[in-house]
């Protein structure tokens, strides 16, 4: 299918009739260019396409009439809008037309008519043939279904999803005309029980009325198990599928929240050390308070001690007495005239001096031996309640440093908080992905054993089958039906063999077109590889390991584009090989060349990727329409610039939103 | 009862050939058109192979 040309009449933005957009055709020069600013009608036109070819288009307001040309209708006038598209498909031309009518019948109301759409094809005459209208849409099927129109008409936003869609792997299957030859085997599947070779074998007869029927029921039951078993292995494969892609998600949100994860943890060990903290503070003071209880007195008299008693020990006094005398004790012995040593105090002068002497330092005449008596007593004071005053000290120091330590943690948690985004949970995450690690595991052994019963079911199946064949007996009814049974189960293993082969064929080639795509779209150590489900992975190259690795939006936009482009090249590989049956043991698949029509297909590539896709893109599509951002066309240019026969501008009438125009440029 | 599990079928190459083209073909163009759905089809197929044996037994 090769695009020729696009009219539009009333078409949301483009009021009016609109000059005809021919698109290039030329082989060589393949590349037509729309450049506009946003909300100019780029995307407008794409959808005239899908409006036109399937009566679909994503606007957010219903009608695809003009807005301006609605305003001005007046009453019980009625405006056609309408889109032609002109292309050509197994080397006929169709002209392809739908038209919608609307009629102001009320001065707030327009009533829109169901639309219309018109297909015509040249003959090989020349002459012009019109499509009943009830095949038009069996046509426009024919020419390029509308489940795999997605993968040629391309805005932004898809380029960027392709890979999150369901249904790549039909789109590939499809697009190589696979599904085709899948339908085909699966008809003539033995093991089914609705398939054409399980109907004739169910009409073998295999002589008695019950062995006959007890063994044909046994088939049918195995052959309607088997089917069950298998719809129940797609269903599994199906939901291995969705819960591998909810652990990529996951992964992928762990990966991205590992700061907040870190935050997170870091709260939650910074609220257990404040926890720890306060509940240390708490014990202190409880001891602080017992022991104050207890020694509170002793406590505070301990400084007025040592302050009294560094007094006495400053205090200057001359001599001191003998510890403990008392002045009656001396008076005592000046009366008796005799020394405790045993001298006459009477005859001995000098002695008796001595005496007098000591009782001069006593009190009340000298006070030194009182103060030595004292200092003697606040030493031992003191020295009894060192303990406690150290214990008060000790805690006092404890209790402080607790004190700082809550502080530094509490300003520290503050901060944390502060960086926390506050509704990403990210423990919450990793306990659902441990939760979808279970249920995957579950799943895969859940398969293994579907798988197994299956094996179990065919091998049951191809003993009742054995012993139908060895009880069948020779009439000309089971000779027939024998014979209808060969060939039905020849057909279906050529075309087993040959989906198997070409689908084989399809993922190799693939991998290997988008791989080509991808190196010459990006220059690192980087290449890409496709899963069982034709999803594009990215591979890094670590330590000789390939590793699937994260990527930039621009990185994801190269790979997307790889991907794509790949299967453009493919379909058109295909086309180029030819068509029908060319060799007895190969199915004839068939393919025919697509254009790519994208819409904004450089949003979010920088500078080197808009310049490398822009040259890739010629040589893998037969026709390529691109709808580009002036913006982006300054880098995309110097490479298309000799691949482009057409290019135009949209331009908005007076800033419009809602008139605007297509000019040709080239 | 006479057993025939010892015999086995020959097909006639050109019918066999015949059949893969015209299975597949049904099956492609029904694939665009959608026309007939999937028990009208098998019994389409199975018509096919029907009139290609009994074309080879006349």
């Amino acid at each position: 299918m090769i695009i020729k040309s696009i009219a539009l009449n009333n078409f949301r933005q483009y009021k009016g009739e609109q000059p005809l957009i021919l698109f290039s055709t030329d082989k060589e020069k393949n590349v037509t260019v729309i450049l506009g600013i946003n909300t100019s009608g780029k995307t407008t036109l794409i959808q005239a396409f899908k409006w036109c070819l399937y009566e679909k288009a994503s606007f957010r307001t219903r009608d695809v009439i003009n807005i301006e040309v609605a305003k001005t209708m007046g009453l019980y006038t009625s405006q056609e809008v309408y889109v032609e598209i002109v292309l050509v498909h197994e080397d006929r031309a169709f002209t392809i037309r739908r038209t919608q009518k609307f009629t102001k019948s009320d001065f707030d109301k327009i009533r829109t008519e169901k639309s219309v759409l018109k297909i015509q094809y040249k003959e090989d005459n020349g002459e012009q043939q019109a499509v009943p209208s009830y095949e038009c849409e069996n046509t426009i099927n024919k020419i390029l279904p509308e489940a795999l129109s997605d993968y040629f008409f391309f805005d932004g936003e898809r380029i960027a999803d392709i890979n999150n869609r369901g249904d790549v792997v039909a789109a590939v299957r499809g697009l190589m005309g696979l599904d085709v030859v899948g339908e085909a085997k699966d008809r003539l599947d033995p093991n089914k029980a609705s398939s054409v070779t399980a109907k004739f074998s169910k009409e073998l007869d295999v002589g008695s009325d019950h062995k006959n029927n007890k063994l044909k029921n046994d088939l049918t039951e195995a052959q309607t198990k088997l089917d069950v078993l298998k719809t129940r292995r797609n269903e599994a494969k199906d939901e291995i599928e969705y819960y591998e892609r909810r652990k990529e998600e996951l992964s992928a949100q762990i990966l991205a929240n590992k700061d907040e994860k870190n935050n997170q943890d870091k709260k939650l060990s910074l609220e257990k050390d404040i926890a720890q903290i306060t509940k240390n503070i708490e014990n202190i003071e409880t001891r602080i308070v017992k022991d104050f209880s207890a020694g509170g007195m002793k406590f505070f008299a301990m400084p007025l001690i040592y302050r009294a008693l560094k007094v006495i020990e400053d205090a200057k006094y001359e001599g001191e007495g003998i510890p403990e005398m008392r002045p009656p004790a001396i008076d005592f012995i000046l009366a008796r005239k005799k020394c405790i040593c045993g001298c006459d105090l009477s005859k001995n002068e000098g002695a008796r001096e001595n005496i007098l002497f000591e009782q001069k330092l006593l009190p009340p005449q000298h006070l030194g031996t009182a103060l030595r008596n004292t200092k003697e007593i606040y030493k031992r004071y003191l020295k009894e309640n060192q303990n406690l005053f150290d214990t008060v000290k000790d805690n006092h120091t404890e209790y402080r440093n607790n004190r700082n330590f809550l502080d530094a943690k509490t300003d520290e948690m503050k901060n944390v908080s502060a960086k926390i985004q506050g509704n990403i949970d990210v423990a919450k995450i990793e306990q659902d992905y441990q939760k979808n690690e279970k249920t995957l595991k579950d799943k895969r052994d859940l398969l293994l054993k579907i798988s197994s019963d299956i094996g179990a079911t065919e091998r049951e199946i191809a003993e009742i089958e054995k012993t139908i064949e060895r009880l069948t007996i020779v009439s000309d009814k089971n000779k027939r039906l024998r014979e209808c049974i060969a060939y039905s189960k020849a057909v279906y293993e050529w075309l087993k063999v040959g989906y198997d082969k070409q689908e084989k064929e399809v993922k190799e080639r693939l991998l290997e077109s988008v791989n080509n795509i991808f190196e010459k779209m990006y220059h690192g150590k980087r290449n890409v590889t496709i899963n069982d489900r034709y999803q594009i992975v990215l591979m890094t190259l670590l330590d000789n390991d390939k590793v699937s690795t994260d990527e930039s939006k621009g990185l994801e936009v190269v790979k997307n584009f790889s991907f794509i482009s790949g299967l453009v090249d493919l379909a058109r590989q295909k086309a180029h090989k030819g068509n029908g049956v060319t060799d007895d043991e190969d199915i004839p698949v068939s393919t025919e060349p697509y254009p790519l029509v994208m819409d904004a297909p450089f949003s979010n590539a920088d500078e080197i990727h808009i310049k490398n896709i822009s040259k890739i893109i010629p040589e893998i599509a037969e026709q390529v329409i691109l709808m580009v951002m002036e913006k982006d066309w300054r880098f995309a240019r110097p490479a298309l610039e000799d691949k482009i026969s057409c290019r135009y501008t949209i331009e908005k009438i007076n800033n419009s939103d809602t008139n605007s125009v297509i000019r040709r440029d080239l | 009862m006479e057993s025939n599990n010892d015999r086995k079928l020959e097909l006639n190459p050109d019918s066999l050939k015949m059949l893969k083209y015209r299975i597949y073909h049904m099956e492609r163009e029904n694939h665009k058109t959608k026309k007939y759905k999937d028990n009208e089809m098998v019994e389409r197929i199975r018509k096919v192979i029907e009139a290609e044996v009994d074309k080879n037994d006349n």
